[in-house]
């Protein structure tokens, strides 16, 4: 997933920052509204960690302004405010979970990995196709019963496909998703580890819609 | 062995009505024993002048009498008397130089007044006596009435003066009573909105129909309440800001140790990494609690307006599922038309449910279902199961930093946060062990107040 990170303290989001990508994703941190407005305009993120208190206002206003543009992108915030009525205008406001500081890392990935499934359409971190049993949550695969051993960018290739089998996902989108392990992305990464896990996962299971993109076969 | 006798304050209405009373009718007798001693004075000086008139009158008619009677008759002679009739009120004698009555009315006494023949007044033996003596000194007239007849018309008269008073006393008094009741109604009304006020309602006084007199005093108050409130909520925000402050460190901490923990993972350093961890989380937990207590103590608990709490109970259930391996051993159980609608602050309603969940969840059995219950209006009870706990011990558990007899972690402090709360808001927290209607367990009931007034509205989640 392409993750954007609004918190300005250094410490607390260098941490999440690399967490997240150790995780596979690629996470952009801004430590500004204005900034997480001037990169949620060009990049379209599949999840944004929106802190509450920023330098320059609240998270709250900027998600407000984001649902009242109709933008659906999953918003989960952080935030060391633990009151419920806050929590509750939170919610209110279009925030999709909401986790109070400091959290456990382990936590933050488990809520994230599920408001990105529930937006996915299958909140079932399992995803079977055939031979094939993937784990989202624990971020596992499996070819029957014999435990892949995946690397974290064919683990997020994977993991963008698993999200709507069937369902084609374009090229861009999986840039994306391997965005994450450097600022360049090689004009042939995509088709390099999309190869890579057919080796894994059998020829039949990526299907090529040429032109298009990639989709999870799901026959 | 003394008892204390406590004094009831004293009533300014009554203090008011007794004293105006007291002084009207003090003023009034005043005034009327004023009047009596004027009049005293002015009856006497009529008295005396219808004494004077009578007598200056008389002794002419009485000389002549006389000395004709003398040139008609011999000297010797039954003394004459005037008139026959009965209860005369002024009576006299005429006497001649010798003292012998030589005239006198009918109701005058026989023997002569004890007065002496010489001109003016003197009393005698229960008499008030006139003497006059003819210009050529043969002949005088005592003139007299009699003491107690004129004590009799004035008293009648000071009687006729000061009866109506009497009258007057008990319907002055009720006239009082209203026009005081009328003038303080104001002051009442205000005292009222004061004894209304406390740390659960600081809402500003109606002031604008204060008189004149009162209204310094309501913008006093007015100010002292707005200071107050304005007190509180910096203490709350304190707690607030205080909590921002000192998690986003812990956050930055824990955080960044659990990155070296997963970038150390398989090296020597990797168990020193893991104490500074657990030691993170245990700072975690303990100023969470503390912040709560803080929280607690600063006088949040109560909410202006009540609101329905079921929303906010819902949504803390929900977050304490969220981390459970099995959710389903956390279950809500609402009765039907059963309300929560109660003046407790949503913030702190959330800070008891929480620790009372924390608690069942964490201290009980681990292996067996904890239910959240809302049975009635405004009750809520979260029970689990467990070894029942000592009564000696349950009475112990509101206290700070008391823990009960399990090996789970905790600050002790999560009752007694739940019991500062409630004891704020008016409500009550009861602990019951073994849980009501089973051998074993723990049962945490909140009673929430009940609402004073009810204001729609209801939080959306």
């Amino acid at each position: 997933m392409r993750i954007l990170l609004v918190e300005d303290d250094e410490m607390l989001g260098g941490a999440l920052r690399d967490h997240v990508a150790a995780e596979g994703h690629a996470v952009d941190w801004v430590r500004r509204i204005d900034d997480a407005g001037h990169a949620h305009v060009t990049v379209a993120y599949d999840l944004i960690l929106l802190d509450l208190s920023l330098p320059d206002g609240r998270g709250l206003d900027f998600l407000k302004r984001l649902r009242r543009r109709g933008d659906t992108t999953p918003v989960m915030i952080l935030t060391a405010m633990d009151q419920l009525s806050m929590r509750i205008d939170g919610l209110n406001a279009g925030a999709d979970d909401y986790l109070v500081k400091p959290f456990d890392l382990s936590e933050l990935m488990a809520r994230l990995g599920a408001v990105a499934r529930r937006y996915a359409g299958n909140p079932n971190p399992l995803v079977t196709i055939g031979p094939l049993d993937i784990d989202q949550a624990n971020r596992t695969a499996s070819i029957e019963g014999r435990r892949l051993d995946l690397t974290a960018r064919e683990w997020a290739i994977l993991e963008r496909l698993a999200q709507r089998p069937g369902m084609l996902v374009s090229r861009p989108q999986l840039e994306d998703a391997l965005y994450a392990f450097g600022a360049e992305i090689e004009s042939n990464a995509v088709e390099v580890y999309v190869s890579r896990l057919r080796k894994k996962l059998g020829v039949s299971l990526i299907q090529t819609a040429r032109g298009l993109g990639y989709r999870l076969a799901t026959e | 062995m003394t008892r204390a006798v406590s004094k009831r304050p004293a009533s300014l209405t009554r203090r008011l009505i007794l004293w105006l009373t007291l002084g009207a009718s003090g003023l009034w007798l005043c005034g009327a024993l004023a009047a009596a001693a004027i009049l005293q004075h002015q009856l006497e000086a009529a008295f005396d002048a219808g004494l004077r008139e009578t007598a200056e009158r008389l002794l002419p008619l009485a000389a002549e009498s006389i000395d004709g009677g003398a040139r008609d008759s011999d000297e010797s002679h039954e003394i004459p008397v005037f008139d026959a009739r009965d209860g005369e009120y002024i009576v006299y004698q005429v006497r001649n130089t010798k003292g012998q009555i030589l005239v006198r009315s009918y109701d005058a006494p026989l023997e002569p007044f004890n007065a002496a023949l010489a001109n003016g007044f003197s009393e005698d033996d229960g008499w008030r006596v006139l003497t006059i003596g003819t210009p050529d000194g043969r002949l005088f007239i005592h003139v007299a009435e009699q003491i107690s007849h004129r004590a009799e018309t004035l008293f009648g008269s000071i009687a006729t003066l000061i009866l109506p008073i009497a009258a007057l006393i008990p319907l002055s008094g009720i006239g009082i009573f209203l026009i005081v009741r009328a003038a303080l109604r104001p002051l009442t009304a205000f005292s009222a909105e004061i004894s209304r006020r406390d740390a659960r309602n600081l809402a500003p006084i109606e002031t604008g129909s204060l008189p004149t007199e009162l209204a310094p005093t309501g913008a006093a108050v007015q100010a002292l309440i707005a200071r107050l409130a304005a007190a509180f909520e910096a203490e709350r925000s304190l707690a607030a800001n205080s909590a921002h402050e000192l998690r986003t460190p812990i956050a930055g901490s824990l955080a960044q140790t659990q990155r070296l923990l997963a970038e150390l993972k398989g090296q020597p350093a990797e168990a020193r990494a893991r104490q500074v961890e657990d030691s993170l989380r245990r700072l975690r937990r303990l100023s969470e609690k503390l912040l709560q207590l803080a929280r607690a103590d600063s006088g949040m608990s109560s909410a202006a307006e009540p609101r329905d709490l079921l929303p906010a109970l819902r949504l803390v259930v929900d977050d304490a599922r969220r981390p459970m391996a099995n959710p389903r051993r956390l279950t809500l159980d609402i009765a039907a038309d059963a309300s929560l609608l109660s003046p407790v602050d949503v913030d702190a309603f959330g800070i008891a449910m929480r620790n009372l969940l924390e608690n069942a969840l964490v201290h009980g059995d681990v292996t067996m279902p904890v239910t959240v219950s809302v049975p009635a209006d405004r009750i809520v009870t979260v029970t689990n199961a467990g070894p029942p706990v000592a009564p000696d011990r349950l009475a112990l558990l509101t206290r700070r930093f008391e823990r009960g007899d399990t090996r789970a972690e905790g600050s002790g402090l999560g009752l007694a946060i739940v019991d500062q709360i409630m004891n704020n808001a008016g409500g009550e927290l009861r602990l019951a062990s073994p849980a009501p209607g089973r051998t074993g367990g723990f049962e945490a009931r909140l009673i929430l107040p009940e609402a004073d007034h009810v204001v729609t509205g209801d939080l959306k989640t």
